[in-house]
C-alpha cells in the first residue's frame, strides 16, 4: 500500500514535471522583433519624404531608426493573437504605435479573416515597410512608396491561398476605415476605405496587382482641411533568377478634390524598376524611379489676383475700405505679400464677400507653396545605386547613394523649394531581424 | 552491417585528422505512420517556404528546422530550397511581420528532432542520415 502510494506519487510528480513544459509548449508566445539604426547625409536644404517618414534636412540620423516588437499567441487551432509594437524616429524625437492587433480567425489552412488594426497592403512593401531587413534598399523607392499617406487602418482582411500546381494565388481583399495619424507625413482620415491584393506566387517570385477606392477622406494641411475620392491601381513583380534580382512596380492614383480653391482633380502615376545581382552575402542594386501627377489647378496667386481684380475695378468699394495709396499699389503689383499682410488684409475682410475671405488663407497657401502638398501630387525622378551586405546572420550592412531630381516646376518630395536641380543623398543602415 | 562500416569509416577519420567533419549526407524524415514514401524536391522548397502545407493524405504539415546555423542547415537551404540562409530569414520576416506565416518550429539538434518527428504524425524534418533510425521514416536524400 506505502509503496503504491509512493509510486503513485513519483509517477504523479514526474508526470506533472513533464506536464509543466508541455503545457507551456501548448500555448507558446512567440516574440519576434526588428529594428533599423540609419544614417543619412547629403546636399539637401529642405525636408523630404519618403514613405510617410518625413527627413529633416538638419538631422543625420533619426528618421531611418525604427524598433518593431511583435508578439503572438495561438489561443487555439483557429484563433490566434498578433500585436505588433512600433517605434520610430519622427521629426520631433519618438514616435510609439500598434502598428498591428489582430485576432485572426483560420479555420482553414488556406482561408483566414483577421480583425482589428491591420496595414494597407497597397504596395508590395507596405505591410512590412519597416522591417528594413525584408528587402534590399534602405528605404523602398519613395516615388511610388510615398503615394498614399496612409499605412494602418482598424478593419477587417481575409486571406485566401488557391493552390494551382506549383503556384499559389492569394487573394486579401479588405474593407476598413483610418484615423488620421499626426506622425505620417501628412494626415489624412479615411471613413471607409476598400481593397483588393491578389498576388501569384511561384517559383520565381510574385507578381502581384492591388486596387483600392477610398470616398470621402478627410485631407488635412496647417492651412485647412479638404475633401477626397481616392482610387489606386498597383502592378508589381518581384523575381529572381540565376542571382539576377529584379523587383519592378507601377502606380496610378486619382485624387478628386472638394475644398481646395482652383483644384479639383490630381492624376498621377509612378513606377520603378530595381534590378540587382547576389553574390553571396552581397546584393549590389540600382533602382530608377520617376513619379509624375498633375493637377488640374488654376495658380492660386491668378485667383487672387482675379478677385482682387474684380473688387479693385469697383473705385467704390475701394474708397468704402479706406485702403491707402501704398497699400493698393501693393495689392497691385505683389497681391500675395498684400494679403499677408495683417492691416490689408482686415481691411479686405469688410469689402470681399465672405466665403472669398474665407478662401484667402487657402489661396495664399496655394500661391506659396505647391498645393495639393506632396504627398499627393509631385513630380521627381532618381537614381539609387546601393549595396547590401548581409554580414552576419539576421544583420545586414546597407549603404546607398541617391540622387534626386524634382521635375518641372514640382518640389518633388521635398517640403521646401531645393536650392538646387539635383539632391544627392548619401545614406547607411544596418538592419537586424530575430 | 553497412551501417558498422560508415561508423568505423568516420571514426577513423575522426582519429586521423582529428575533425569532425562528417561527409554524411542529410535525409529528411517524416513520422513512419506517413503514407509518404518519397517527395521531390520542389515539394520539399514549397513546404520549407510555408507555401504547401498539406501532406497527401490531408494533415496539416508542421515542418521542423535546426536551431543552430549549421554547415548542415546551410546545405538544406541551399541545395533544397536554393536560397542562402540569409534569404530565408528576409524572405521569413515578410510574412512573420505581416501575420501572414509562421516558419518552421526549431529544436536544438538530431536527437530532439528525431524524437519529435516520432511522436507527431503530422511533423516533416532533415537531419544527418547518421542520425536516422527506425523510429522514423526516410522519404528524401538530400545532395
Amino acid at each position: 500500500m506505502n509503496k503504491k502510494c509512493k509510486a503513485l506519487s513519483i509517477v504523479c510528480s514526474l508526470g506533472l514535471l513533464v506536464s509543466l513544459p508541455v503545457q507551456a509548449a501548448d500555448f507558446p508566445v512567440k516574440i519576434n522583433g526588428f529594428a533599423t539604426a540609419g544614417f543619412v547625409t547629403g546636399d539637401m536644404d529642405a525636408d523630404f519624404i519618403s514613405g510617410t517618414d518625413v527627413f529633416s534636412e538638419s538631422a543625420t540620423f533619426g528618421a531611418d531608426n525604427t524598433i518593431g516588437i511583435q508578439v503572438s499567441s495561438d489561443m487555439n487551432d483557429q484563433v490566434s493573437f498578433t500585436g505588433q509594437l512600433l517605434a520610430k524616429g519622427v521629426l520631433d524625437g519618438y514616435n510609439l504605435e500598434a502598428h498591428w492587433a489582430f485576432i485572426d480567425y483560420h479555420p482553414r489552412h488556406d482561408f483566414s479573416v483577421r480583425a482589428g488594426r491591420l496595414v494597407l497592403p497597397i504596395v508590395m512593401s507596405s505591410e512590412y515597410v519597416d522591417v528594413g531587413y525584408a528587402y534590399p534598399w534602405i528605404r523602398p523607392p519613395m516615388e511610388v512608396y510615398s503615394g498614399i499617406p496612409v499605412t494602418s487602418y482598424s478593419g477587417i482582411d481575409i486571406l485566401y491561398t488557391l493552390n494551382i500546381g506549383d503556384a499559389n494565388l492569394v487573394f486579401q481583399p479588405y474593407v476598413g476605415s483610418a484615423p488620421p495619424n499626426a506622425s505620417d507625413s501628412f494626415e489624412m482620415e479615411v471613413q471607409l476605405g476598400i481593397g483588393l491584393n491578389t498576388s501569384l506566387q511561384f517559383e520565381y517570385g510574385s507578381l502581384r496587382a492591388h486596387v483600392m477606392k477610398v470616398n470621402d477622406a478627410v485631407g488635412s494641411s496647417p492651412e485647412f482641411g479638404f475633401g477626397m475620392d481616392v482610387q489606386v491601381v498597383v502592378l508589381g513583380a518581384d523575381l529572381e533568377i540565376a542571382n539576377v534580382v529584379f523587383t519592378s512596380e507601377y502606380m496610378a492614383k486619382e485624387f478628386d478634390l472638394s475644398g481646395i480653391p482652383g483644384a479639383s482633380t490630381i492624376e498621377g502615376d509612378a513606377w520603378y524598376v530595381t534590378l540587382g545581382y547576389r553574390m553571396g552575402k552581397l546584393l549590389p542594386h540600382i533602382t530608377f524611379a520617376s513619379a509624375d501627377s498633375d493637377v488640374d489647378q488654376v495658380s492660386g496667386l491668378s485667383l487672387i489676383q482675379a478677385s482682387l481684380g474684380e473688387l479693385l475695378g469697383d473705385s467704390a468699394v475701394v474708397g468704402s475700405l479706406g485702403l491707402g495709396l501704398d497699400e493698393l499699389t501693393l495689392l497691385q503689383t505683389d497681391p500675395l505679400s498684400a494679403i499677408n499682410d495683417p492691416a490689408i488684409a482686415s481691411k479686405l475682410a469688410q469689402g470681399l464677400p465672405a466665403e472669398q475671405v474665407a478662401q484667402l488663407p487657402a489661396m495664399v497657401s496655394v500661391a506659396e507653396m505647391q498645393l495639393p502638398p506632396a504627398p499627393l501630387s509631385y513630380k521627381q525622378d532618381s537614381i539609387t545605386l546601393g549595396l547590401r551586405y548581409d554580414f552576419l546572420p539576421r544583420t545586414a550592412l546597407k549603404f546607398e547613394y541617391q540622387e534626386i531630381e524634382p521635375q518641372e516646376e514640382s518640389w518633388g518630395l521635398f517640403l521646401q523649394e531645393p536650392a538646387d536641380d539635383k539632391v544627392s543623398l548619401f545614406s547607411f543602415a544596418i538592419d537586424v531581424t530575430f | 552491417m553497412k551501417n558498422k562500416i560508415f561508423k568505423k569509416l568516420f571514426f577513423v577519420s575522426v582519429l586521423l585528422l582529428s575533425s569532425t567533419y562528417s561527409n554524411a549526407e542529410l535525409v529528411v524524415i517524416v513520422h513512419p505512420g506517413n503514407s509518404l514514401e518519397a517527395i521531390t524536391k520542389d515539394k520539399l522548397k514549397r513546404i520549407y517556404l510555408g507555401k504547401n502545407k498539406e501532406f497527401p493524405n490531408g494533415l496539416i504539415i508542421a515542418a521542423l528546422d535546426q536551431e543552430k546555423e549549421s554547415e548542415e542547415k546551410e546545405e538544406f537551404y541551399k541545395k533544397v530550397v536554393g536560397k542562402s540562409l540569409s534569404q530565408v530569414s528576409a524572405y521569413w520576416s515578410r510574412l512573420i511581420f505581416t501575420g501572414k506565416g509562421v516558419p518552421p518550429r526549431v529544436l536544438a539538434n538530431d536527437k530532439e528532432i528525431k524524437s519529435w518527428v516520432a511522436s507527431h504524425p503530422e511533423s516533416i524534418a532533415y537531419i544527418n542520415s547518421e542520425n536516422a533510425d527506425d523510429s522514423i521514416k526516410i522519404i528524401f536524400d538530400v545532395k
